[in-house]
């Protein structure tokens, strides 16, 4: 399956980033192949508002199954929910990390929002 | 006329001056209090029986069962208040400017809208003194158009003083926009100052005649008027630190009560600022 991850790096070695609407781009990976995509997010980090939303849709649209993120804001929360992709709660260190986490299980499924806005 | 007062620091004395103005001129005024997060003229100003009306905004709503998930709207809207998914379009009420543009632009007129509230505007009036006051409900983030909404108030044939909203974004252009001269309220500190520089070059950008009251003044601190010298800024009135003007203000009583002799100050204030517009 795709799973997608925000960060500031830009390969499987580099930091999960503890923003998803102002990380520097998404790391969109074949759980099976390990083999990677990135997209770009930077467009988002100068945004007044609507940041979270801009990279949710972005998330979806690179054909992602699964979200792994440290925090996500109600925005954000609210267009991925609501697109049937699957939330989980990630956890410091790389992006391998966090895949290796969740195949073994252990990561917790986002039922909510864990962070508020930055603005309105 | 309409003359707003406004300042870069908040708690400089926009309020304190604002009311004060209002009851020292000799002719009919209005008095708007357009710092609709936090409105307090009507602390100092009473004037018994309101007269309140609900302010809203025009929200859209998606009839799901028209919409065919084209993405027109999401594309035409600035502000990300809209985004569709492959089966289901999510509104974000509080990110909506009320443009009305993904009304315009849906091709199966599946976009309609709803009135949203978003606050108050209360008026009151006396023969010689009228009073407005908009009052933003909790939670909501955009003053603007409820601002707007208030200075619909404005009579253009009496003097309109609008009590501005602290700071140097949207609200205060909000509110400054199209007013005959604004007074800056500053105070005689270093954190005065700062923030007077940073409205200073706001205010240049809007080309609108403006002059400043320094609040607070002591023998110690001179940087203000020094900096208004200097940018050839002219001053209007300097009020010295007063500790009977803050006790006065904590019983919400006016700047008239505890100085009488500002009343004759700021009617000179007053001609100063009629010979700049007229």
């Amino acid at each position: 399956m795709k799973i997608i991850i925000p960060t500031n790096g830009d390969n499987l070695d580099s930091d999960i980033s503890k923003s998803f609407g102002r990380a520097k781009r998404f790391l969109v990976v074949d759980s099976k192949s390990m083999k990677f995509d990135i997209v770009e997010n930077t467009q988002n980090m100068q945004s007044a508002q609507g940041a979270g939303i801009q990279s949710a849709q972005s998330a979806i649209k690179s054909g992602g199954d699964i979200v792994i993120t440290i925090h996500l804001g109600p925005k954000a929360y609210r267009v991925l929910s609501e697109s049937g992709v699957r939330l989980y709660v990630g956890a410091n260190g790389s992006i391998k990390q966090n895949i290796e986490e969740f195949q073994k299980g252990t990561l917790g499924a986002m039922t909510n929002h864990n962070v508020e806005g930055h603005w309105i | 006329m309409i003359i707003a007062v406004a300042s870069g620091k908040g708690g400089t004395g926009k309020t304190t001056i604002s009311v004060a103005l209002s009851l020292a001129i000799n002719e009919k005024v209005k008095l708007l209090d357009c710092d609709v997060e936090e409105p307090n003229a009507k602390l100092f100003i009473d004037l018994g029986d309101e007269n309140q009306e609900m302010c809203t905004i025009p929200i859209p709503n998606i009839d799901q069962s028209l919409c065919t998930f084209c993405g027109k709207c999401q594309d035409i809207c600035q502000f990300n208040a809209i985004t569709v998914l492959d089966n289901k379009v999510l509104v974000f009420d509080e990110l909506c400017h009320s443009c009305g543009g993904c009304d315009k632009i849906c091709p199966y007129n599946a976009v309609s809208e709803y009135e949203k509230p978003i606050g108050t505007v209360i008026n009151t009036k006396t023969k010689s003194l009228s009073f407005v006051q908009g009052k933003l409900d909790v939670g909501n983030a955009m003053s603007p158009p409820l601002i707007r909404a208030v200075k619909s108030r404005i009579d253009n044939n009496i003097i309109n003083i609008i009590d501005c909203p602290p700071g140097n974004s949207c609200p205060v252009i909000t509110a400054v926009n199209g007013a005959d001269y604004i007074v800056l309220v500053t105070e005689a500190s270093p954190f005065g100052l700062n923030d007077l520089k940073i409205s200073v070059d706001t205010i240049k950008e809007l080309n609108i005649p403006f002059g400043i009251i320094i609040n607070r003044t002591t023998d110690i601190y001179k940087d203000v008027s020094y900096y208004c010298s200097m940018e050839n800024i002219k001053i209007l009135l300097e009020i010295p630190e007063n500790l009977n003007v803050a006790k006065a203000y904590s019983k919400g009583d006016t700047l008239l009560d505890a100085v009488p002799e500002m009343k004759g100050e700021l009617q000179k204030v007053f001609s100063q600022i009629k010979e700049c517009v007229l």
